[in-house]
């Protein structure tokens, strides 16, 4: 039964996640409409207590006794029954206000005297007045409404703070503290639902959403209470009531799921069924909670049916929570869903940036992007970001959703076309209790004193507006701006306005730029993609045609067969190249014209539009040209390989690519995370090394690692014509000023680097100047160029350094791949510290070792050793070992293992427990997880093995700093293990009669050596073996 | 000959083969395979170092390896996926501030259930009798805690010594029946019942915990504010209405059987204990039967809402 109802509601969410749009709209209308239903109900009732007098109330009578004196107004007496001076003569005022219309005559009203302005006058007549509903002149339509709608506002809030000033002074004290708690708690609650959503990474949205549904839950259950059981519920319970249900219900399901989702939503599911699993999940707590707590309410309502007011709310509550399950399982899905495909959309725009940044072609670094999204979430259908078409049926539906929201804030203005319709009266009712006009002397020296008494009856203002399309485009330009000020002056509603506004504009905004992002990456990528598959279709075919070629060249046949036609000849070729047909050439003429430099290697991928096919050609081009006929062969290998990526980024003259076995060592526990770590190598022994390291490390609890500096740098060189003004230059940069010009300067060419301190060195009138800055996930050397570049131009235009030569933008003060004191002493890239502790059973067992003999070997290998060889950042026995196979596997610049292998290894034995402390400091860690050798798909790959590819979701930079905690920890790994294996053999070596293996460390004597070698073990069939073996190596 | 070698050697064979194929021919290639001076010829610099050295994985560390890997996944996982607001300050509190805390909660609860109790007094006195019993038969209750009903304190300082201990008694008791509860029943009992939480740890985080004790005392202090302001038809009414409330409270706020065990039973012992203390009464009053029910109820509820609200404070603090 449970697993049904799971079933069934993850069923629902499913469809609502793979349908956002339909399922968040109708519910936004439905609540629109149930909105301005309530509204209606909760305001007339409003109105209706400003009724619940007499008409009389709504006017003020004053009363003036029989005198001949003139008349002054503190002689007339405010009366309350008109009746008792039926003698008296009686006036009836209505003041009468119309809005200013600028160059229009003001309809003319009977008995009418001068009011404070022309556009007031007041009808002072004898009998009741009768309104008059509307009034033309001069070609305009006066109608009688509401002033404004600004004060229409500002008399409900007038009211309801009355009203709560009223119940506030009638309720006991501890009712007080009890409501203010329950308001207190109320609003922690929801706050509470911010700051849990802040730490799945959504600043708002997440939180809103999940309010807002509740809130649509809240107007179905008001309406469905008011209209269909008709148990209304009255304002008053509603404001007591309310914050104890928000308070005890809370939204923790919610943002529990919406954790869920949120956390999975990095991961390669689809988002329906992330949503789908992540709802399902919490259905049976859900249902328990909300079961219980409806059962409750209705039992209540059922058992206390007789008290009203209990019973009304009971229902309500019962409903609202209802409504709100209902909704958690349609409309919040949605929500869920489309968030996460707005961030995954986001992500594909951000990769793409980011490998922009890094100096990718546009249209390459699309595809790259758009790859890894769907690398990362494969089997993502993308319900509406998918093509075109389907994002215009999005922004359309956006638009409906954003008209419906406008609807929901400013639905109330709809209302005005009811009050129109509604009695004089009852409008003049609702106005009456807050204005009606005093008793002025104006008023009262224009109204004649009679003899037998007066009386004067005051009615509220009445106010006029005119109707017409004209005048109302006339004359919002004159009074657009009175308007404005209106707005302005109004404290609610202006904040309601503008923060209505601001929500429009937001929600624009993010989704049109969603959505445009995905327009022209998906563009792009769909031209691109039919582009190459067309051209792919065509080249497999030529590919086809040119091995069988081959095959019947080998096998002396004639090329008629097979080819279509006979080569042509070099001329006619020519002439073809020079038309820009290159393309319609077989290979073998192609390769004829670069054979003939008629056509060079370089220009190949561009003449032929195909970049596989510019590989084949090449490559038998050279063979031509060289004559290396292994290029004809498949030994280099060329065939199965995306060369598009590589064009224009990664390498030019291309002729295929160099396979390397790629090994894996793990896992290695770094920082309480398990890694396999990926090694591309070439040399025996390391692989398994580390590995061995891994498990000792493992066994003591895995690494722990530091960082402690993350920025690349580059070091410009410049020059000035005089040492002083060189002086002066380096003065200027490193004071603060200098420091925060270039910064600003810098930070405006990047979104992700980040200048953090400029350092200087002088040598003669040269100055370098390292710059060293954040680079999010890329490497970042192309990153900070640019910024570099730029700061250097601004320094010369607008800081006053005209006379500043660039001499390179590189000055070699970096410094990039070359050894260098700097990158040691200074950092460059990710500096790191990594460290483990190996207990010493672990030492003896796995590593085959004692404590003391590593720490002893460490000292006097890595330390005193390299010391002695002057070495700079070599304290190490073989940190480039793992820092180049894993550059290699993982598509890092291999060049850079020279500074990214300065490496200090320190070893010490714990004093209390006698375990080995190990620890790796390596400040100069070049690595990016983006751009690169990255995009490329093998490479990405094994970046995927570790879960550092590509740019980081929330965090720029974390992927690239992790991967340089992982290379450090392996690094740590195989310090550990070979360092063991020396102290290992040195224990060894005491106690054996030869060291029989020794030559095989020098490979060019192992043919001297192999040959004496006696095996300990070997049969004398084995050591014939042996030599015969050892004679072919030596023939070969 | 260590086992690294030999794979070493099978590694390195098919590349041989190849390289030498061109060369010298299959026949000799196959007949390399086992061969050491191969090996000697192509084998790397590390070989060397490594020489005497034996890389074999036995199956045992293998099996270590595994549940290294399995355990810190598991870790992982554990890993508070929401952080928790300062609950190591909360757990390190002295006892004494742990115990002022109790105390302190129960005069706030003593305080709202006499508001409670108050409010009836001066809108209807006929109705509100067995309400006024039900008060002092707990005020009776709870006094007993204070040593100046067994021994006369004259000092004003000496009085609020013993209301403070009174107090702390009191909110102690109620406080600390969750907790022992959790230590003496089996882990089943301690979980929450019917839930499908991905996280079921999630629930014993000290941030929700706070949340969970935030809506306690909200409900608590909701279901007061119904019972002052709503126009009641009998006690009997509200007795009832509450007590078939407080289940649901108990499956909504704390939702663990040893929760519902010790709720049970720590107002089943005060009933009793007042039942005890109050016999002749009781018997005298139980003339009216729908009174007298409405009246356990009443206290029964008192004591099983207040140890639910207060096992949140205890798990909390122990």
């Amino acid at each position: 039964m449970l697993s049904l109802i799971a079933q069934v509601t993850s069923a629902v969410a499913k469809k609502a996640a793979h349908n956002p749009i339909h399922f968040i709209i109708v519910p936004s209308f439905l609540a629109a409409i149930a909105y301005l239903a309530i509204v209606d109900e909760y305001i007339l009732e409003d109105s209706l207590s400003f009724l619940e007098g007499s008409v009389n109330t709504n006017t003020k009578s004053y009363y003036y006794p029989p005198t001949d004196s003139t008349a002054s107004t503190d002689d007339w007496i405010q009366i309350q029954d008109v009746n008792q001076y039926p003698d008296a003569k009686r006036y009836y005022v209505v003041p009468t206000k119309f809005k200013p219309v600028l160059n229009h005559e003001l309809p003319h009203l009977n008995h009418t005297i001068a009011g404070p302005s022309v556009f007031e006058p007041i009808i002072v007549s004898e009998t009741a007045p009768e309104s008059v509903e509307t009034l033309v002149e001069d070609g305009i339509t006066w109608k009688l409404g509401p002033f404004n709608r600004i004060s229409k506002y500002y008399d409900y809030f007038t009211h309801a703070l009355a009203n709560i000033q009223d119940s506030i002074q009638k309720a006991d004290n501890f009712d007080i503290v009890l409501i203010i708690v329950a308001y207190l708690a109320m609003w922690y609650t929801l706050i509470k639902v911010f700051i849990d959503m802040r730490q799945f990474g959504s600043q708002f949205w997440l939180a809103f959403s999940t309010l807002t549904s509740s809130v649509f839950a809240f107007l179905f259950g008001l309406f469905t209470s008011i209209y269909i059981i008709n148990a209304k519920v009255s304002l008053m319970s509603l404001s007591e009531g309310i914050p104890f249900l928000v308070a005890i219900i809370g939204f923790k399901h919610k943002v529990s799921i919406a954790g869920k989702v949120s956390r999975k939503s990095t991961g390669s599911e689809e988002v329906s069924d992330i949503v789908a699993e992540a709802i399902s999940s919490h259905t049976l707590s859900m249902l328990r909670d909300h079961v219980v707590v409806i059962g409750a309410l209705f039992s209540c309502a059922a058992y206390a049916h007789r008290v009203t007011r209990l019973r009304n709310f009971c229902i309500l509550s019962g409903l609202i929570l209802t409504f709100d399950l209902i909704l958690v399982y349609t409309m919040f899905p949605a929500i869920l869903g489309l968030k996460v495909e707005i961030k995954r959309a986001r992500r594909t725009e951000a990769i793409q940036e980011a490998l922009e940044e890094e100096g990718i072609s546009h249209v390459l670094a699309a595809q790259v992007a758009e790859q890894s999204a769907t690398l990362e979430h494969p089997t993502e259908s993308t319900p509406f970001f998918s093509s075109s078409s389907s994002i215009l049926s999005a922004k359309v539906a956006m638009t409906i959703g954003l008209f419906a929201f406008h609807v929901f804030w400013l639905g109330s203005s709809w209302l005005y076309s009811k009050d129109d319709t509604e009695s004089l009266t009852s409008m003049l009712s609702f106005k009456s209790q807050t204005e009606i006009a005093p008793l002025t002397q104006l008023l009262t020296n224009q109204v004649k004193v009679d003899p037998q008494g007066t009386i004067i009856t005051i009615f509220p203002t009445q106010y006029y507006h005119p109707v017409g399309f004209l005048v109302k485009v006339e004359d919002v330009i004159t009074i657009a701006w009175e308007k404005f000020n209106d707005a302005i002056q109004d404290s609610i509603l202006s904040k309601f306005i503008i923060f209505g506004l601001a929500i429009s504009v937001v929600i624009n905004m993010y989704f049109l730029n969603a959505a445009r992002y995905q327009v022209n990456a998906t563009k792009i990528l769909i031209e691109k993609k039919e582009k190459v598959t067309i051209e792919k279709n065509q080249a497999e075919q030529q590919l086809a045609q040119a091995q069988q070629k081959k095959i019947y060249e080998s096998d002396d046949e004639s090329e008629e067969s097979v080819t279509p036609r006979e080569p042509l000849p070099l001329d006619q070729c020519i002439e073809i190249m020079k038309t820009g047909n290159t393309k319609t050439l077989t290979n073998s003429e192609v390769t004829n014209l670069v054979v003939n430099g008629k056509l060079p290697l370089y220009a190949l991928e561009k003449q032929l539009g195909d970049n596989t096919r510019a590989v084949v050609v090449r490559r038998s081009a050279i063979a031509k040209i060289a004559d290396v006929p292994v290029l004809d062969t498949n030994r280099l290998p060329w065939k199965h390989y995306d060369y598009d990526r590589v064009f224009g980024a990664c390498c030019e003259n291309v002729i295929g690519y160099m396979p390397l076995p790629v090994g894996v060592a793990g896992p290695l526990l770094v920082d309480g995370k398990p890694y396999q770590i990926p090694m591309a190598t070439t040399e025996g022994c390391l692989v398994a090394s580390a590995m061995r390291g891994c498990k000792a490390i493992n066994a003591g609890g895995g690494v722990q690692t530091v960082l402690t500096k993350d920025g690349m740098t580059r070091g410009p060189c410049v020059r000035f014509p005089t040492l002083a003004r060189a002086g002066a230059a380096k003065l200027w940069i490193d004071s603060e000023e200098g420091q925060r010009t270039v910064k600003k300067a810098f930070n405006s060419t990047s979104r992700f680097a980040r200048l953090q301190h400029i350092q200087t060195a002088l040598a003669g009138t040269l100055l370098f100047i390292r710059f060293r800055t954040t680079t999010g996930d890329a490497m970042g050397m192309n990153m900070i160029s640019k910024g570099v570049e730029y700061s250097l131009k601004y320094m010369v235009e607008q800081c006053g350094w005209e006379d500043m030569e660039v001499i390179s933008v590189s000055g070699n003060y970096c410094i990039d791949k070359k050894p260098a004191a700097i990158n040691w002493i200074e950092g460059r890239g990710k500096s790191i510290v990594a460290e483990a502790r190996i207990p010493k059973d672990v030492v003896a067992k796995v590593l085959k070792s004692d404590v003391d003999a590593l720490v002893e070997l460490n000292v006097a290998k890595n330390l005193v050793g390299s010391a002695m060889a002057g070495s700079v950042g070599g304290f190490n026995a073989h940190a480039a070992n793992m820092v180049t196979a894993i550059y290699l596997a993982c598509g890092q610049d291999p060049a850079q293992n020279v500074e990214s292998s300065n490496c200090i290894t320190l070893m010490d034995k714990d004093k209390v427990t006698g375990d080995l402390n190990i620890s790796v400091s390596m400040p100069s860690i070049e690595v990016g997880t983006i751009g690169g050798g990255t995009i490329l798909e093998p490479q990405g790959a094994m970046l995927e093995l570790l879960g550092v590819r590509g740019p980081h979701p929330t965090n720029p930079g974390d992927n690239a700093r992790q991967l340089a905690k992982i290379v450090a920890s392996a690094v740590l790994a195989a310090e550990l293990s070979l360092c063991s294996a020396l102290a290992a053999g040195h224990l060894v070596s005491a106690h054996m009669q030869h060291n029989r293996n020794t030559p095989a460390a020098v490979p060019a004597a192992a043919p001297v050596a192999a040959a004496p070698v006696v095996n300990g073990n070997g049969s004398p069939v084995d050591i014939k073996r042996l030599q015969e073996g050892s004679i072919t190596c030596i023939k070969s | 000959m260590s086992n690294l070698r030999k794979s070493a050697i099978l590694n390195a064979t098919p590349s041989m083969s190849a390289t030498t194929t061109s060369e010298s021919g299959g026949d000799s290639s196959a007949r390399l395979q086992h061969s050491d001076s191969v090996l000697n010829l192509t084998k790397p610099s590390l070989f060397g170092l490594y020489d005497n050295d034996d890389f074999s994985v036995s199956k045992e560390t293998e099996e270590k390896d595994m549940e290294i890997v399995t355990r810190a996944q598991e870790n992982q996982k554990k890993k508070p996926t929401v952080p928790t607001i300062a609950p190591q300050n909360l757990i390190k509190l002295p006892l004494v501030v742990k115990l002022l805390i109790l105390s302190g909660s129960a005069f706030l609860y003593n305080e709202i259930t006499k508001h409670i109790n108050y409010k009836h007094f001066s809108d209807n006195k006929l109705a509100n009798i067995p309400v006024t019993i039900s008060n002092i038969f707990v005020s009776g209750f709870l006094s007993k805690f204070r040593i100046s009903t067994y021994i006369p304190i004259d000092s004003d300082v000496g009085k609020v010594l013993d209301q403070l201990l009174a107090l702390t008694i009191q909110g102690a008791g109620m406080g600390l029946l969750h907790p022992i509860m959790d230590r003496i029943l089996p882990t089943y009992f301690t979980r929450r019942v019917l839930s499908s939480n991905p996280y079921p740890t999630y629930s014993t985080t000290y941030s929700n915990l706070f949340n969970d004790l935030i809506r306690s005392c909200i409900t608590f202090l909701g279901i007061s504010y119904a019972i002052r302001k709503i126009e009641w038809s009998s006690f009997l009414q509200v007795s009832i209405l509450w007590s078939l409330l407080n289940p649901g409270l108990w499956l909504l706020l704390d939702g663990t059987l040893s929760g519902f065990l010790a709720s049970l039973l720590g107002s089943f012992v005060a009933c009793a204990g007042i039942f005890v203390e109050n016999f002749a009464f009781v018997v005298l009053y139980g003339a009216n039967s729908e009174d007298s029910i409405a009246l356990w109820l009443w206290i029964a509820s008192f004591f099983f809402c207040g140890i639910i609200i207060f096992g949140k404070i205890g798990r909390g603090l122990f």
